[in-house]
């Protein structure tokens, strides 16, 4: 198999390349599942973990934040996949003394920056969770509202027959779509974290 | 009916044991009958246990009694005495160190007893004090010869069920009650569309409502986790990927030469140690061991052959049965009772071996004739399809084909000769032929042959060595997630380096 050097697995993360994605899931993921499992996670726990961290990384490269010097890509992702079942079992009520470490992770990584950027993803991966269980009318609908899209334009994409209806179809999506995010639980438990 | 008042009296009378033979039978007599009376009955003979704790009432009078005279004595402090020589106290402010703290004695319940005394004119410190002296009164009240009346209030209140069912109703209303502003408001608010006589409220009530701070929060927060598209998809595509790949960092040549024992030193160690942690792995390892297994069983293959044939003697056979749903195309009924086939597929993932001849090899070694089911029939030709069937069961697949091609139904019903025309060819190792009537099968686009055919003809591609082909069907079976997805999955997986 290819070796693919820190700086190509960033670009690759970046780009969204499919060789790369499957390049780090097939070279990191079961150390991940193994960790978790030995840590009271299950299957999901370590898929749902492990691509979390990815997308936290990614986060990371789009802010132009993220450069190893003492530490490798290897490193960081592990320290984030630590970071983000740690959080995961504070949640659970589960003792996080008697974690078996089989993951090498850096201590430095934890800084209040990626604090605030696993926190800010929780957030904004539970609303997309929701946005996605919408109808793809209201998705698209809502996302071009977002997105700045003159009503008008909005209106004749959609085929509605008036601007009016247009708004009056985006603020029912809205709404269910806040309905169905303040109804979860983890919802909840955020806001409770917040405060 | 009986008054309240009397009935409550009855009810006393019963607990206490007051009332004679066959008052109390009367009584029984409707409490068996009556369940609220029932209820009525249970209520108040735990009022009753609960007042008849003596030693509980003795202890507690005895407390009030201690209580009493220490207040009595001066203070109300509740501290037990440990504030009494904290007037010596009084220079621990600064020049004290907290070791000298610590090593008085009993200095810290002291500091703790002397932070409740300094924060005493707090509303929650007070609190005790008021309950210490409505408590007094109800304990005293409650000693007096255990009146009755000291808990008429309490029975009251457990009978309020109204008032308990309004308090409810209205912390359900208060949890259901609507936000005051809308999503509309928000919306406008938000996109600075909101009219001046509003805004000044909204936004003064924006300055002071914690929830409507995190409500327009919520607002913000969405539109931008909606905009997030390429989050989303990255999200989705590493979602595809943990689906669809394997987890395992190995090739699929140093899974074969770990399991034969062939594996390179220098590799060994690797994936030795993947193996270790890599539970996917080792699932795969000890499932291509156990098809290695089973496919040398050659005497347990032989015998399951044979037990095969005696089950076919004795019709009574286990099958994959597909069972079609009854079409009526116009005026003729055509019944599709059941077909059965049986195409057993023993060490099915020695077809797959890399080589063509080992693949022909194996394929022969292991397919087995299908076999149609008796019942089969079609109104509009009943009698060539029986003769058909016939045929078949006797391993005359040309004169099933012949007579197939001979059989006389409606243009939707033709999937059903087309198929077992497949299959004969199929038999007869004429693999284009199959791949043809199987075509056709599937391109009819609504029977429930579809996913047989798909599967079959994957085999033939398989025989015919075009790997492609083959890879295409196979993922079409995979997809439908029917019967043959795993054996499907598994011959993919297997042949996996060799599609590349």
């Amino acid at each position: 198999m290819i070796n693919y050097t820190d700086a190509q697995i960033l670009k690759g993360i970046l780009r969204h390349d499919n060789l790369i994605l499957q390049y780090i899931y097939k070279q990191y993921y079961y150390k991940v599942n193994y960790f978790i499992k030995k840590n009271q996670g299950s299957e999901d726990d370590a898929s749902d973990i492990f691509q979390e961290a990815i997308i936290v990384i990614y986060r990371k490269i789009k802010e132009n934040d993220l450069i190893f010097e003492k530490s490798s890509f290897q490193g960081y992702l592990f320290s984030v996949c630590r970071f983000l079942w740690l959080k995961q079992l504070e949640k659970r009520r589960i003792e996080k003394e008697k974690l078996n470490d089989s993951l090498p992770f850096q201590e430095d990584v934890y800084d209040d920056n990626l604090v605030e950027l696993v926190d800010k993803n929780q957030k904004y991966g539970l609303y997309q969770k929701h946005f996605k269980t919408l109808s793809t009318d209201c998705q698209k609908l809502l996302q071009m509202f977002f997105e700045k899209v003159p009503l008008k334009e909005i209106a004749r994409i959609m085929g509605y027959k008036s601007e009016k209806y247009a708004k009056t179809r985006k603020y029912k999506c809205k709404e269910l779509l806040i309905k169905r995010i303040k109804q979860d639980t983890e919802f909840k438990k955020i806001l409770e974290d917040d405060t | 009916m009986t008054p309240k008042a009397e009935l409550f009296g009855r009810i006393e009378d019963y607990c206490l044991d007051l009332l004679n033979k066959p008052e109390r039978e009367e009584f029984e007599k409707e409490l068996k009958l009556n369940p609220e009376l029932r209820e009525e009955v249970e209520l108040q003979m735990n009022i009753q246990n609960a007042i008849l704790e003596m030693d509980v009432l003795d202890l507690k009078g005895k407390l009030e009694k201690i209580q009493t005279n220490s207040t009595k004595n001066g203070k109300l402090n509740g501290s037990f005495e440990l504030l009494d020589d904290f007037s010596e106290f009084e220079e621990a402010t600064a020049e004290l160190t907290p070791e000298e703290l610590i090593e008085s004695f009993e200095s810290l319940p002291k500091v703790h007893v002397y932070q409740h005394e300094r924060t005493s004119n707090e509303n929650i410190h007070h609190y005790y004090k008021e309950q210490n002296g409505s408590e007094q009164v109800v304990v005293e009240d409650d000693l007096n010869g255990f009146d009755m009346e000291g808990l008429e209030g309490l029975e009251e209140a457990i009978l309020e069920t109204d008032i308990l069912n309004l308090r409810e109703t209205l912390q359900q209303v208060a949890k259901s009650v609507e936000p005051q502003y809308s999503v509309e408001d928000i919306d406008a608010y938000l996109e600075g569309e909101m009219g001046d006589d509003i805004l000044a409220e909204f936004e003064g009530e924006l300055s002071q409502n914690e929830l409507l701070q995190s409500e327009v929060n919520l607002h913000k927060e969405l539109e931008m986790a909606v905009a997030e598209n390429d989050v989303m998809d990255l999200r989705s595509e590493l979602r595809n990927i943990m689906e669809s790949e394997t987890s395992w960092n190995v090739s699929e040549q140093a899974i074969e030469d770990f399991i034969d024992g062939v594996l390179e030193e220098s590799l060994l160690e690797e994936f030795g140690a993947e193996l270790k942690e890599n539970t996917d792995l080792m699932a795969e390892v000890a499932l291509r061991e156990n098809i290695n297994a089973a496919v040398s069983e050659m005497d347990i293959m032989g015998l399951r052959q044979k037990l095969k044939d005696a089950r076919d003697e004795s019709e009574k056979k286990e099958v994959k049965s597909i069972i079609m749903p009854r079409i009526e195309i116009g005026s003729t009924k055509f019944w599709r009772s059941s077909v059965a086939v049986i195409l057993v597929l023993v060490g099915l993932l020695g077809v797959m071996r890399m080589n063509t001849n080992t693949l022909d090899n194996s394929y022969d070694k292991y397919i087995e004739s299908s076999t149609w089911a008796s019942e089969r029939s079609v109104d509009s030709d009943m009698s060539i399809i029986q003769q058909a069937q016939m045929y078949y069961q006797q391993n005359e697949f040309q004169k099933t084909i012949d007579l197939l091609n001979n059989v006389t139904v409606n243009a939707d019903e033709q999937f059903v000769p087309q198929f077992y025309k497949g299959l004969s060819y199929q038999n007869l190792n004429k693999y284009p032929k199959a791949v043809t009537e199987y075509s056709k099968v599937i391109d009819h686009g609504n029977n429930m042959f579809i996913e047989e055919a798909e599967w079959y003809k994957a085999l033939c591609y398989l025989k015919m060595n075009k790997r492609a082909e083959a890879k295409k069907e196979l993922l079409a079976v995979i997809d439908r997630r029917g019967h043959y997805q795993k054996d499907a999955k598994a011959i993919l997986r297997k042949l996996k380096y060799s599609f590349k």
